[in-house]
């Protein structure tokens, strides 16, 4: 029995990968200043780089930032695909306008969906991580209402995932218990952004791996690397 | 009796369902949790398939009980003349079955969630029916369209299953009455559909007419076997996910033509079990079309013979009332 069924590429179609979009919604106060901000830029790096060097999720994952602290409410880096060396540059300075900075993070999530759906692009629930070292303190409060009460109703949608991450004794976890109504928030153990941020890729990788159908749990034992309760 | 002869060329439904496990069940030490399965049993010719849900620990037996249950449902339900009681039959059925295998492995039903989609054909009628994220096809001649589409919700990792509560809402089922000239049908799953069927403009890949080509010279045996070496060791390369795929083909075939054909294939065609039988069949079919072919030039003959009749009939009642012909000079 020969077998001269022969198909090419051709005859077949790419459909684009799925993406998973995270967000990163950085805090980069004054109180971040030194080692904090340092080891920070480190681990957002790192995160980059773990991303890129896997094969399956560095076509499907897509990672973009937002800063509050140094010059107010700034996106350094464009959501997008990943690149292996973003050109990523952040300092600590300013106040904690954290509301205003997650309703940005909302909104170019929001954005680039309306993106992949324009596109035919499928892709799985949005990641947003929200790291901070402090407590809120935006200009115009109605941004921290605002910023709870959007998380709040996409949560409850299952639109959104959000990882609330405490860096230090002084951040306010009662305030990250707000922006997240699921998840509680996790504490940074010192100052182990490194493998917080390699956790977070292993997790981005394991959805990117996952296939239709299928839940992927998250690492909680990897937690207790860079985590508390 | 003419009808019998006229019956001549052939057409036979023929065809073909592989599933094969993905690269990321593999690596999961995961079975397939795919199953699909093609129907040639008397006047109905049916193609099922479900896709186990990853996420569900034993959705690989929720998929082979849709394919065993759907399969048997749509040869009692036809020719489907109320769909409405076929999408109720259809889940009644799949569910019960479920749950009777959930309380075997002592699991609630949702460990078994499964999608479902179906084609089946009878006569000059065909039903089809989609839950859930995979793609039914139809085919005239070089021609594909997609019969129904994958369903999904927001996100990539969700679907409907058998197993979902509104499932009834969610299955569609088209009946199309006449056949309007299909002469080809496919079901597929999600990771199949990756490299078959274009989600954005929901257009299918040239891959699956070439696939339904096959039929024209091979019996079903070949073709599934082609699939299953060379089709799916191709797709389960682009997709970490289970490949399901099963095709349905009317073959027409001439009876002068049929000698030529390969042995496999005439037997199939002529539903001979064994070289004998076919010799038989061929000799009876052959013995037949002489027989016809002698009725056919009879039947002119009687008719020839009735008209001239008729003729001569008409023209002497003519003379007879008057009518005769007149010399004009």
């Amino acid at each position: 029995m020969t077998n001269e069924l022969i198909l090419h590429t051709g005859d077949l179609i790419d459909n684009p990968t799925p993406r998973v979009p995270v967000i990163l919604c950085l805090d980069t106060s004054t109180s971040m200043s030194g080692d904090p901000i340092l080891e920070l830029s480190e681990g957002v790096k790192r995160f980059y780089e773990s991303v890129f060097d896997d094969e399956i999720a560095r076509y499907s994952a897509e990672i973009g930032i937002v800063t509050f602290g140094f010059g107010g409410v700034q996106q350094p880096i464009d959501f997008g695909p990943v690149e292996r060396e973003p050109a990523l540059e952040i300092q600590a300075g300013g106040w904690t306008p954290m509301g205003e900075a997650v309703c940005k993070a909302l909104d170019i999530l929001e954005a680039r969906k309306r993106e992949y759906q324009d596109a035919g692009v499928d892709y799985f629930q949005p990641w947003l991580v929200l790291m901070t070292d402090s407590m809120p303190n935006d200009e115009n409060i109605d941004y921290i209402h605002e910023a709870i009460r959007r998380i709040g109703e996409l949560v409850q949608q299952k639109k959104l995932s959000v990882f609330p991450i405490g860096i230090g004794s002084e951040a306010d976890m009662d305030t990250l218990r707000r922006f997240s109504p699921e998840r509680s928030p996790l504490r940074l153990r010192g100052l182990k952004f490194k493998e917080f941020f390699e956790w977070l890729s292993a997790s981005v990788q394991r959805v990117s791996a996952s296939t239709p159908g299928q839940d992927t749990p998250l690492d909680l034992e990897g937690i207790r690397d860079w985590g508390t309760i | 009796m003419r009808e019998k002869f006229s019956s001549l060329p052939l057409h036979r439904w023929m065809g073909a369902a592989v599933s094969t496990v993905g690269r990321g069940h593999i690596e999961k030490g995961l079975p397939c949790q795919d199953a699909s399965t093609v129907s040639l049993d008397g006047d109905v010719a049916s193609l099922v398939m479900s896709d186990g849900a990853g996420s569900a620990r034993h959705s690989e037996h929720g998929a082979a009980i849709a394919v065993k249950t759907v399969t048997r449902v749509l040869r009692e339900t036809a020719p489907w003349t109320a769909p409405e009681a076929v999408r109720e039959h259809i889940l009644t059925a799949c569910r019960s079955a479920i749950a009777t295998r959930a309380h075997e492995l002592g699991c609630p039903i949702s460990e078994l969630a499964a999608t479902l989609a179906f084609v089946a054909v009878t006569g000059d009628l065909c039903i089809a029916g989609n839950l859930g994220d995979g793609v039914v096809a139809a085919f005239r001649g070089e021609k594909s369209e997609v019969l129904i589409g994958p369903e999904r919700g927001e996100f990539a990792n969700e679907t409907m299953f058998l197993t979902s509560r509104r499932a009834n809402k969610h299955l569609r089922i088209i009946v199309k009455k006449p056949l309007d000239d299909y002469d080809g049908f496919a079901v597929m799953s999600d990771g199949a559909a990756e490299s078959l069927y274009q989600r954005r403009k929901g257009v299918l890949a040239p891959a699956l007419i070439r696939i339904l080509s096959r039929f024209e010279e091979h019996p079903s045996t070949v073709v599934t076997n082609d699939i299953r070496e060379s089709v799916m060791s191709l797709l389960t390369s682009r997709t970490r996910d289970d490949c399901s795929l099963a095709v349905l083909r009317q073959a027409h075939v001439d009876l002068g033509d049929l000698g030529n054909k390969p042995e496999a294939f005439q037997m199939e065609i002529l539903r001979a079990p064994n070289r004998y039988v076919l010799r038989i069949r061929l000799i009876t079919m052959r013995f037949q079309r002489v027989i016809g072919r002698v009725y056919k030039s009879l039947c002119c003959l009687e008719r020839r013979v009735f008209l001239r009749r008729r003729l001569d009939t008409n023209s002497r009642d003519s003379y007879e009332n008057g009518n005769q012909p007149r010399d004009v000079g």
